[in-house]
């Protein structure tokens, strides 16, 4: 899992089928303090996040799968929660 | 998925035996750097892909061992192109208000 910011969203008419009425969001991982960390992913949303929004991401295909209910879905990144705070967090 | 643009294709003499009839692309895997410049893209990539994307188009693509996930037999894949995207909003930090 990892903390990333939302900062847009993709659209797509051909794509694979499971992706059908699907949210996909654009995802910015982050480090513990806030520096951005590797490049954005597009992830499935299934909560229904704003944008600029804290989250963690999982990397968890297995779940988005079911979520998809398509057990050939291609689909791995999807948006596990929305950070409330983190608190602590800083490299020692 | 990352997002990637198309900038090639790639066929093959020789294949490994589970691969047949594949259509394979060199993209671009876009950075955080790309989605406001369009350049500054990361070094290119094979990906497999079923739907038809071209040179130029923008794709999302899917990595790791999910890319294998779509096909009927066990396929070594571990880049799949999973949609070709038609629109990418983008927008880094909030705009500031009043």
């Amino acid at each position: 899992m990892r903390l990333a910011y939302i900062r847009g969203y993709v659209t797509s008419t051909v794509k694979h089928k499971s992706f059908t009425g699907a949210r996909l969001l654009i995802a910015q991982p982050v480090d513990q303090e806030d520096n951005l960390d590797g490049p954005p992913q597009v992830v499935v949303d299934p909560l229904g996040t704003g944008l600029h929004e804290k989250v963690i991401i999982c990397s968890d295909g297995s779940w988005v799968r079911n979520f998809l209910n398509d057990p050939k879905s291609p689909a791995r990144w999807w948006i596990m929660g929305i950070v409330d705070e983190v608190a602590g967090g800083k490299a020692k | 998925m990352r997002l990637a643009t198309v900038i090639g294709r790639v066929t093959l003499s020789e294949r490994h035996p589970a691969l047949s009839g594949e259509r394979l692309l060199v993209v671009l895997p876009w950075t955080a750097k790309t989605f406001e410049s369009g350049k500054d893209q990361d070094y290119s990539i094979v990906v497999y892909d079923q739907l038809g994307a071209g040179v130029g188009n923008t794709i999302g693509v899917c990595e790791s061992t999910e890319a294998t996930r779509p096909f009927e037999k066990p396929t070594p894949v571990d880049a799949y192109c999973a949609a070709i995207i038609d629109q990418v909003f983008y927008q880094p930090d909030e705009p500031k208000r009043g």
